[in-house]
């Protein structure tokens, strides 16, 4: 079973190779997360990322070489290291630099003609189109490729923009295939109690965690675990007392972001998981006392390759269930090119 | 006995001479009077004696000490200092503004003597009435003598008051000037006070300082100083001066401005 | 032998109706003083009780006493771990941090004779918010480990009431020369702040964002040591200093009359402000509203003497600051509140009914 996915890429790998002229009719109509309906008059030639996860969307449909620009994602370069180089910079997270953009999808003549795609959260899509509406022919795309309930309809409607269905598709199915791998390994499993906390803080007053409705309650459940936080908030500041109170069998740390593919040696991580055994009250947890407080990295968890994440988290919260999340982190990063790296680390205490 | 001694005191600010050369003595029990036009130097030289601005020159103090050597609690031992000015920041009681007069001579607590001196000095100055009620809102005589009763709480050997008839009506002036003249001849108290109004001065003063341009132009008691050249030459002013029971009077008439004086 | 006594007409002093006046409105301060620490030491008794963890009053008073009295008295390890290392700490981290703020800005009210002034009016918040943000952001700071973002913040907090002290010298220390100079360091750590935010990560900002709303949940033994140090000692020397600065409430030159060495005294008082509040902030972040509001507050009631206002304020403070520590951790259990923002809404509906109550001026 675990041998499928190498079989789509081989077919994925042969499939390009024979340039297979499936050619879309242009123009085409797709409707983006913000329920916009987007035309795209001309085979996408440049794009532009204005978030990290949509650069990771495009580089796993095979595109990345035709990214011409994207905010600054430079935190992340270590998984674009064959392209990003060129691309241009166009903003930050925060603030978009709307002048570049159109200057990029200028071409040589000094008209901007079709064929520049824009892709951004569904939330910026509005005042992206405000702002480039004078410019015309920029078609922007409005997609939240971050969230796993809607990661797969999404990447079909990038799929087909970008004229890459077919490799859409297989992502789809390699993404469907997993999430039922670790449904079948935890079902009919106990559910034991599981807490997750985000940030590097270590305000024990206001710790961040993840409430009834976020992506990481819907993962900690799929991968057969019971979210001990119950609050009415998605991102809930709670206090260390409660997390006491409800004795968590699994902790689990996803520490913010770090500037590489996995630690490169256990120090930091373990600084972390003893931070968290050394809280007052911890040694009477049973997530502690069993040694299960872990620590994991935090890119994997999110956006397109979050089932690697939910892969990883079934199998730290049920260790016994048959699961091998490095063979589907390896999978994943061959997806977009990368190898996994042997001498990194990613979860602590090892699974 | 001399209580201040001044000598050869100057003050600038930059290079704007205020006082220059100054000579003037207070004796014991007397009211001196600092008169002269704006700019002459009146409230700097208060501000001078009570160490408020530091001025070139000497100050003897209490029989010959250096004013510059004494320490601030020292000076305020024996000098106490009325403000012309009676803005207060804060909201305060009459009471505890006059309570703030012990400051030089009590340490944190507040000892019954300490109150006993406040309700002594409320009573001479007959202010006993407002004692609890803010001091802001007292009418401008009422600050008045709650700030002469706070500078007489100091227990001083001299009284600085600047200008302590300029927001008042005319009862209040003489009130308060009547207040001051009593002390002073009832203790031994001295008052050197700034004031603008001459025929005041005239009438409560021992002795008058006319002050020009930051020199003193004349010493001497009422009488023989306030005189028609005495005042066109420092004020620019033609005046009438009249006498009636042994006290100058002085009608302004016309100012001179232009005219050579 | 002294003045006085030939000044007054009838004599030595009667006991008079005067005295027993003033006594009773001493007495009134003093009573208002007494009724905040009975407040105080009522609402921690109540706020020690609430909390995630189902633990009964009962049980709580006993693990306390159980500490005190092992014998007599027997308690679980896990609510012994709740009551002593979750919920103590915590509220005395607010019952000093309260005081603490309120005391600091009691004093640079009375110093700079200006309602408005806080210590966060000398560019002290802005300056420890660019500290933590420092070391939030580019990990950067003067000290390492877990202590970074505290030693960032105290260090820029005292780096910039040096900075406003060197200012005002320069051009004499009046509170306007302070004040001056106090905006132009806060606008200046705000610009580098929001300069360090706009570099930053998403998630470093948001962290950046709640450190300077404020919490009291890093508190711990420790810093609660520290806090308490350093407030009371400093609240003590400014309370010797009080009636310094009740003269200087009556103007600079009246103030140096009554023989208070002005300059000296408003340096060494900002000093002390400062020194609180950079001790308090570096530990909670910038809680802002206390050091403003809690000294109007106690002014309304206990008046201008800083001898009383200065430890009143500081019993304000701590009773608004425990208040809204205690709402903010319960009101919406188990999802709590930043501190810094309950404050306000506890504090200035009081504010305004004492403020519309009132008629006359009270500053």
């Amino acid at each position: 079973m675990n041998k499928t996915p190498f079989v789509l890429i081989i077919a994925l790998v042969a499939f390009l190779s024979l340039g297979a002229a499936n050619g879309a009719d242009y123009p085409l109509a797709v409707t983006d997360s913000a329920g916009r309906s987007v035309t795209i008059e001309a085979p996408v030639e440049k794009i532009v990322a204005m978030n990290s996860d949509a650069a990771d969307a495009v580089s796993i449909l095979g595109d990345a070489g035709k990214i011409a620009g994207s905010v600054d994602i430079s935190y992340k370069a270590h998984y674009f290291t064959e392209f990003s180089a060129d691309w241009e910079t166009v903003g930050t997270w925060r603030e978009f630099n709307y002048e570049k953009i159109a200057e990029l999808a200028r071409d040589d003549g000094g008209d901007i003609r079709d064929g520049t795609l824009v892709i951004c959260y569904a939330s910026k899509a509005g005042e992206m189109e405000e702002n480039l509406a004078p410019f015309e022919k920029i078609d922007i795309l409005g997609l939240d490729l971050y969230n796993a309930e809607t990661l797969e309809e999404e990447m079909a409607v990038l799929g087909k923009a970008l004229d890459r269905e077919a490799e859409a598709q297989m992502y789809n199915t390699w993404v469907g295939e997993k999430k039922e791998a670790v449904a079948e390994a935890v079902t009919g499993l106990s559910r034991p109690k599981v807490y997750v906390e985000g940030g590097s803080a270590s305000d024990l007053g206001a710790l961040w965690t993840y409430g009834p409705g976020s992506s990481v309650d819907d993962m900690i459940s799929l991968a057969g675990g019971e979210n001990v936080i119950d609050a009415d908030e998605q991102n809930p500041k709670v206090e260390w007392e409660t997390v006491l109170a409800s004795m968590p069998e699994v902790m689990i740390k996803v520490p913010a972001a770090i500037n590489s593919l996995g630690w490169s040696e256990t120090a930091e991580m373990e600084a972390f998981v003893r931070e968290m055994e050394s809280r007052p009250g911890a040694s009477s947890i049973p997530a502690v006392e069993d040694e299960r407080a872990h620590v994991i990295f935090r890119d994997i968890t999110l956006g397109t390759g979050s089932v690697v994440g939910l892969t990883y988290w079934a199998k730290m919260i049920h260790p016994e269930a048959d699961l091998d999340p490095v063979g589907v982190y390896r999978e994943y990063l061959a997806m977009r090119g990368l190898s996994y790296p042997e001498d990194a680390f990613f979860v602590l205490p090892g699974i | 006995m001399v209580k201040i001694t001044i000598k050869d005191l100057s003050f600038s600010y930059g290079s704007r001479k205020i006082l220059d050369d100054l000579n003037v003595v207070v004796g014991d029990s007397e009211v001196l009077s600092l008169v002269g036009p704006n700019g002459s130097g009146k409230t700097t030289l208060i501000k001078c004696i009570d160490r408020i601005l530091k001025p070139k020159g000497t100050i003897l103090l209490d029989g010959g000490k250096d004013l510059q050597s004494l320490s601030r609690q020292e000076v305020a031992r024996y000098i106490g200092y009325v403000p012309q000015s009676t803005t207060s920041a804060l909201t305060t009681t009459v009471f505890d503004t006059i309570l703030m007069g012990r400051r030089p001579h009590m340490g944190w607590r507040v000892t019954d003597e300490d109150i006993d001196r406040v309700v002594e000095m409320m009573k001479l100055l007959h202010v006993e009435e407002f004692a609890l009620k803010d001091f802001s809102e007292l009418s401008g005589g009422q600050k008045q003598r709650v700030l002469i009763a706070r500078a007489l709480c100091q227990e001083p050997e001299v009284l600085l008051l600047d200008e302590p008839t300029s927001n008042l009506d005319v009862k209040h002036q003489l009130e308060a000037l009547d207040t001051v003249r009593a002390i002073v001849k009832k203790t031994d108290i001295s008052a050197v006070m700034a004031i603008h109004d001459l025929n005041l001065a005239a009438r409560y003063s021992d002795t008058l300082v006319m002050l020009k341009e930051g020199k003193v132009h004349a010493i001497g008691d009422p009488l023989s100083l306030l005189t028609k050249e005495n005042i066109r030459s420092i004020f620019g002013v033609e005046a009438a001066v009249m006498r009636d029971l042994d006290r100058p009077y002085v009608v302004p008439l016309r100012s001179l401005s232009g005219e050579a004086l | 032998m002294s003045k006085a006594d030939k000044m007054s007409k009838e004599g030595p002093v009667e006991n008079s109706e005067l005295k027993v006046e003033y006594s009773q409105f001493v007495g009134r301060k003093v009573l208002f003083i007494l009724l905040s620490m009975a407040g105080i030491v009522v609402l921690a008794g109540v706020a020690a009780t609430l909390g995630s963890a189902s633990i009964t009053p009962t049980e709580v008073y006993t693990a306390i006493l159980a500490r005190f009295f092992p014998g007599t008295f027997e308690t679980t390890n896990f609510i012994d771990t709740i009551v002593w290392q979750l919920r103590l700490h915590r509220v005395l981290m607010a019952i000093f941090a309260g005081m603490g703020l309120a005391v600091a800005g009691a004093a640079m009210q009375g110093i700079l004779k200006n309602p408005l002034a806080s210590p966060f009016t000398l560019g002290i918040a802005s300056a420890a918010s660019f500290g933590a943000s420092l070391a939030i952001i580019m990990g950067a700071g003067f000290v390492a480990g877990q202590w970074l973002i505290v030693g960032n913040a105290f260090i820029f907090t005292m780096l910039a009431s040096i900075t406003v002290y060197g200012l005002a010298r320069y051009k004499g220390i009046t509170p306007e020369t302070m004040i001056l100079a106090g905006i132009a360091i806060m606008y200046l750590f705000s610009a580098m702040t929001s300069f360090l935010q706009y570099v930053g990560k998403s998630e470093q900002v948001h962290e950046v964002v709640f450190w300077m709303m404020g919490s009291l949940g890093r508190s711990s033994w420790d810093k609660v040591g520290i806090i308490a140090l350093v407030t009371v000692v400093c609240t003590l020397l400014l309370m010797y200093y009080s009636w310094d600065i009740n003269a200087l409430g009556a103007g600079d030159e009246t103030a140096k009359s009554l023989g208070v060495n002005v300059e000296f005294v408003r340096v060494f008082c900002m000093m002390l402000a400062s020194l609180i509040t950079a001790s308090v902030i570096c530990f909670t972040g910038t809680i802002g509203f206390i050091g403003l509001v809690a000294p109007h507050i106690t002014r309304m009631v206990v008046g201008g003497d800083h001898r009383f206002l200065l430890p009143a304020s500081g019993l304000v403070g701590a009773l608004i600051l425990l208040a809204a520590d205690t709402v903010a951790r319960t009101i919406f259990a188990p999802v709590i509140l930043p501190v810094g923002i309950m404050t306000a809404f506890l504090g200035v509906p009081f504010f305004i009914y004492l403020f519309l109550r009132r008629r006359k001026d009270y500053w």
